[in-house]
């Protein structure tokens, strides 16, 4: 009986931090479908009564969501490329061959977890002027590649060290060059961490907002977190129209989670265990 | 070392070398430079002039620094008592045997992580909005007549923005944590209930202890995001309304951005790294005894 009554107590704690995580979104889902009287005045909390569906194309039309989805998505998509690539092979170099000098790399790159944004900003102003990167989405994508470096690298140090060296070497015997053992080899073996981090790094840039603001000062280059902050301001007064538009950015990210959550959150929980 | 590794060192170097140079380009390289520009005057167009300490005296002493330093620590202290604490007490509940449900528990808790700072941020202002916002409209529909302009007043102000920092973030907190407790060895649980230690008892004698290295990991991770924090804030208030809000990363945009005022911009980035950094080595410093003990 007792038992039960603490049981009963706990679920409550959980439901209840479920639905204040929950409602605010729930209630702006509802909001993006109503009209103005129903969400100021008739119907502030519910389903809404009258489904006004034409809010949704309305905030396509009057906000430029396409350009800004496309920014979105290319600056996503490179970024990725660039760190999958680029730590991938730097750390089968760091895990495999142990030196005073791989070791030292390792960890000058594991430190950068540790480094606000902040202290990188201005110079990175002041080097994508300079190189006139101003006008090309390169000056988010080589930034975030480098801030994604450190968590990409402790996450496939830790795959690395459990492939056996006898993989590679039993190839090289066979005469196979370092690049063919690699490509053929060894990269095949780290895909289930390569998924966890594509996940990842898009989650992380898809909703980056404080870089994207100081170096991406062109309207036609921003990304979606940017875009949607331009088109709040204008249409202020308009809440079912600007519900529509947050609901339609924060689809893909939801989409993704809902087929890969248990990728995602074993990624996150991981990342937090990196001392 | 491998003779596939020893006779290879051009591939390797070639490997490692994109990574290499990306992190010293982007990170490394303007670390340093960001410390060198802290001591310069500069605008981006004006020649360059050394000033010393200059930019240092003139942040310390600036008007909006010491409500900036203040509200950054606030909003840190704020932050790392309610995401580790709650993240605590919720990972504690679902990691009870009893309990069912945990993977769609953890996993709700976490969409409000997933979403664009930008949708929370205006999602938020709504959620305070005086007049038509869930707050004060819940509050209505309770019969209470009390209103608040939650986004107008001096303390509530910052902890309205902090508070919605920490409703984006738990998730992600409380996942670690919990990832913390369920890395306890279940055969020390099991020793002890056959002992007959309450779930309590086992909970604060066993699990905390040996997960006290993430609970303290989070707390250095909520610490230092509150004094680098900037977006929510910025979105929200900008700083304002007034210097309610006011911190020390938007005293640096507004030097950066507004001002063009690169130096005395530096001269805050500098100290912002330096009080995440000295919060990391202090906290491990103190908190020491951790990994004697249970490493």
């Amino acid at each position: 009986m007792k038992r039960n009554m603490v049981r009963g107590i706990l679920y409550l704690f959980l439901i209840l931090y479920a639905i204040l995580s929950l409602y605010p979104l729930i209630w702006m889902v509802f909001f993006s479908f109503k009209d103005n009287s129903e969400i100021f005045v008739t119907n502030p909390f519910g389903f809404p009564k009258v489904w006004h569906a034409e809010n949704y194309p309305a905030a396509l039309e009057s906000f430029d969501a396409l350009t800004y989805f496309k920014n979105s998505l290319i600056v996503a998509a490179l970024t990725i490329l660039i760190v999958e690539i680029s730590a991938l092979m730097f750390c089968y170099v760091v895990s495999r061959v142990r030196t005073p000098v791989t070791k030292a790399l390792g960890m000058i790159i594991h430190s950068g977890m540790f480094i606000p944004v902040q202290a990188v900003m201005i110079p990175l102003i002041i080097v994508v002027r300079r190189m006139g990167l101003t006008n090309s989405l390169f000056s988010v994508i080589v930034p975030y590649a480098a801030l994604g470096l450190p968590f990409a690298c402790f996450l496939f140090m830790g795959f690395y060290q459990g492939l056996p060296l006898e993989l590679e070497e039993s190839a090289y015997l066979d005469g196979a060059s370092f690049p063919r053992i690699y490509f053929r080899i060894i990269m095949p073996q780290m895909i289930s961490p390569i998924v966890v981090l594509v996940i990842y790094q898009f989650m992380s840039c898809w909703n980056e907002y404080n870089l994207a603001l100081i170096l991406l000062t062109k309207k036609t280059l921003k990304t979606l977190p940017l875009g949607l902050v331009t088109f709040w301001s204008s249409y202020e007064a308009s809440w079912g129209v600007i519900g529509a538009a947050m609901v339609m950015a924060s689809i893909p990210v939801l989409i993704i989670y809902v087929f890969f959550s248990g990728k995602i959150t074993d990624a996150m929980a991981v990342s937090g265990m990196k001392n | 070392m491998s003779p596939i590794f020893r006779k290879n060192r051009g591939w390797l170097v070639l490997f490692s070398l994109p990574a290499v140079l990306l992190f010293l380009v982007v990170m490394i390289v303007p670390l340093f430079q960001s410390v060198y520009y802290s001591f310069f005057e500069w605008n981006g167009l004006s020649t360059v002039a050394f000033r010393g300490w200059d930019n240092y005296t003139r942040m310390f002493t600036a008007r909006e620094f010491e409500t900036s330093a203040v509200n950054s620590l606030m909003y840190a202290m704020v932050l790392v008592i309610y995401q580790v604490g709650m993240s605590l007490f919720l990972a504690s509940i679902l990691t009870q045997a009893r309990i069912r449900g945990k993977q769609l528990f953890r996993n709700l808790y976490f969409v409000p992580v997933l979403l664009s700072i930008s949708v929370v941020a205006q999602l938020w202002k709504w959620v305070y909005n005086p007049e038509y916002g869930l707050i004060n409209r819940v509050a209505e529909l309770l019969g209470s007549p009390w209103r608040q302009n939650w986004l107008n007043r001096p303390m509530s102000s910052l902890l309205a923005v902090a508070f919605v920092e920490c409703w984006k973030g738990t998730g992600y907190i409380m996942l670690i944590i919990y990832a913390g407790f369920r890395n306890v060895p279940d055969v020390y649980m099991e020793a002890a209930a056959i002992d007959g230690a309450s779930p309590w008892q086992r909970f604060w004698h066993i699990s905390m202890p040996l997960a006290a290295p993430t609970v303290r990991m989070t707390a250095i991770m909520c610490l230092t995001n509150g004094f680098r924090a900037f977006d929510t804030t910025y979105l929200m208030t900008k700083g304002g309304p007034g210097f309610y809000t006011y911190n020390m990363t938007i005293m640096m945009y507004n030097a950066m951005i507004t001002r063009h005022d690169y130096g005395y911009g530096s001269a805050i980035a500098v100290l912002i790294v330096v009080v995440c950094v000295g919060i990391m080595l202090l906290l491990n410093h103190l908190t020491r005894r951790f990994d004697e003990i249970y490493q």
